[in-house]
């Protein structure tokens, strides 16, 4: 059992830099409520600090790095200054055992701490907001295991609605999005910023504000990104599985940019195709 | 070892930028070893993926978290995950490392040195039998690259290793790059390490580059092999009967050509060649 009290004593002094601190000043406080053999505390005493040091600092390092495999245009965009918050996030988001998917939780913790640094203003760049939100909705929609079972589930379903299905035919169904299916807005057009960060080039863009929907292509690798108008984010986020279909339409109805000046029936019209696009995508299902 | 391990011969770890590379050049790559923590939780999809690639190389899995040197049972979840993964792509073998990566506490994230002691010998070779007993597949051991010792040991490195695979009957799979940097960073001749462990029971040998930073070797996968590293694999391959050849990189990839060439030089070595 000491041996198990020796490496959980270890383990914490790696990746705590206080407890490290501590522990070279004092070690013997430390060692309370440890219970180590003689022997262990003087092998623990005898460890070489600089060492340790230059391992603990090379721990930040990596969870760093694994963190930003999901975010490569947002590491283009902003390392330097994401590298001097190394040590707080390490800090503020310590490693938590947790052996299921240990890279995942470290792009969501990351993830959590850069949208915190950006809302803070801690970053600079004014594109940061935008394409951090575009790689979080690829990878987490393109990697998830719950959205990859959501959009084939999605597909399964809609396969049961014929594919010029009436409004009257939803009406009283519930539209639902999965967990495979996001829309965001942007304050730049990300498509076009994406592909400049791609070609390691950094443009001068002037605001743009643009509607993306994401997600994920059923039973195959890959999200599908396409732009859409205000009017669609605005039904694609009402379709939250907990209102019928005229529900969905009565809330849309004062909506500006549907141009349908209030008419029901114009409304039902002009959303028809959307919910039969959305639908062909495996976006929403109806539920009943 | 009762097992029959086929020789797989030289090949190259996968890893998502070199994939369309690796499918343009089959012909010059005899196996893919995949990193299993990066499949175990992954979609069906990319598990589709990965099997289709399966059907142009063999496959084998490689995995970082089954902290053997832990002072606790495997976890049974990852256990189950890593065993079946190499089940579907019919592994010849896989591999961990002797190290741990855990403790009850926190999940460190890196492969950190083990106390080499009696009852740290104990703790791997109880937590190898958990291993073993859930599958007859063969299971290799990896020694690692460590950044600090851990005093008081009462044993080597090389006599820790060489007891845990006599001891659990495994395989090893022979980091050479990692043995060649402990060498550099502690000082200590790679070749005499070499004597003192089992060579008979090398099955795999991983090689691959790395960098010096404020004084110390790092194992970065990241640059390419140096002539030291290519060395040791010389006497390794003539020493021992390795059956693959693995080429690890992970970053700061150049042309794949470079690439095509370490294991075409690797190929020399593993027929005898220099």
């Amino acid at each position: 059992m000491s041996l198990f009290k020796m490496q959980s004593l270890l383990g914490r002094i790696l990746i705590d830099d206080q407890l490290r601190n501590a522990f070279f000043k004092d070690p013997e406080r430390v060692f309370d409520g440890y219970e180590l053999t003689h022997r262990e505390m003087e092998s623990l005493r005898k460890l070489d600090a600089d060492r340790l040091n230059f391992y603990a600092s090379g721990l930040k390092r990596r969870r760093i790095d694994i963190a930003l495999k999901a975010f490569p245009l947002t590491k283009f965009l902003a390392s330097d200054e994401i590298n001097q918050f190394v040590a707080t996030y390490c800090q503020e988001f310590p490693p938590t055992l947790d052996s299921a998917a240990h890279a995942l939780r470290e792009h969501i913790g990351f993830y959590q701490f850069l949208v915190r640094l950006i809302a803070d203003g801690k970053l600079r760049s004014k594109y940061l907001a935008d394409i951090l939100e575009y790689e979080k909705n690829l990878f987490f929609i393109g990697n998830g295991v719950e959205a990859s079972r959501s959009a084939s589930e999605f597909a399964r379903a809609n396969r049961m609605l014929p594919d010029d299905f009436t409004m009257e035919l939803i009406w009283n169904l519930k539209p639902t999005r999965g967990a495979h299916a996001e829309a965001s807005s942007f304050t730049y057009d990300v498509i076009e910023l994406a592909s400049y960060l791609s070609g390691r080039e950094v443009p001068d863009l002037a605001p743009k504000t643009t509607y993306l929907l994401f997600s994920k292509i059923p039973d195959a690798l890959g999200v599908r990104t396409s732009k859409i108008n205000k009017a669609t984010l605005d039904l694609v986020s009402l379709c939250d599985g907990a209102r019928t279909t005229g529900a969905v339409l009565s809330k849309l109805a004062g909506a500006n940019d549907l141009e349908t000046g209030g008419d029901g029936a114009k409304l039902a019209a002009a959303c028809l195709p959307i919910f039969r696009q959305l639908c062909k995508f495996a976006v929403i299902t109806f539920k009943p | 070892m009762k097992h029959l391990t086929p020789r797989l011969g030289v090949g190259l770890g996968l890893r998502a930028p070199l994939y369309s590379d690796i499918m343009d050049n089959k012909p010059s790559i005899d196996f893919l070893e995949i990193v299993a923590d990066q499949y175990i939780y992954a979609t069906p999809e990319k598990i589709e993926l990965l099997l289709e690639t399966g059907k142009h190389f063999p496959l084998i899995t490689h995995s970082i978290s089954l902290s053997l040197g832990t002072d606790s049972p495997v976890d049974e979840d990852y256990l189950r995950r890593t065993l079946d993964l190499a089940e579907r792509v019919d592994a010849c073998w896989f591999s961990d490392h002797i190290c741990y990566v855990k403790t009850s506490e926190v999940d460190i994230g890196q492969l950190t040195p083990l106390w080499f002691t009696e009852e740290s010998l104990e703790v791997v070779c109880r937590n190898v039998n958990q291993v073993k007993a859930k599958t007859n597949r063969l299971f290799l051991l990896e020694n690692i690259t460590y950044y600090f010792p851990i005093p008081l040991n009462e044993m080597t490195e090389a006599e820790f290793i060489g007891r845990v695979l006599e001891k659990t009957d495994c395989g090893m799979l022979l980091d050479v790059n990692n043995l060649y940097i402990n060498s550099v960073n502690y000082g200590y001749d790679p070749y005499e390490f070499l004597k003192s462990i089992p060579l008979d029971r090398v099955v795999q040998v991983h090689i691959a580059g790395g960098v010096r930073v404020r004084g110390i070797n790092v194992d970065t996968h990241g640059a390419a092999v140096p002539k030291e590293v290519w060395d040791i694999l010389r006497y390794v391959a003539a020493n021992s009967p390795v059956k693959g050849i693995l080429l690890e990189r992970d970053s700061n990839f150049p042309a794949f050509q470079e690439l095509l060439d370490e294991l075409n030089y690797a190929r020399q070595i593993l027929n005898g060649g220099n």
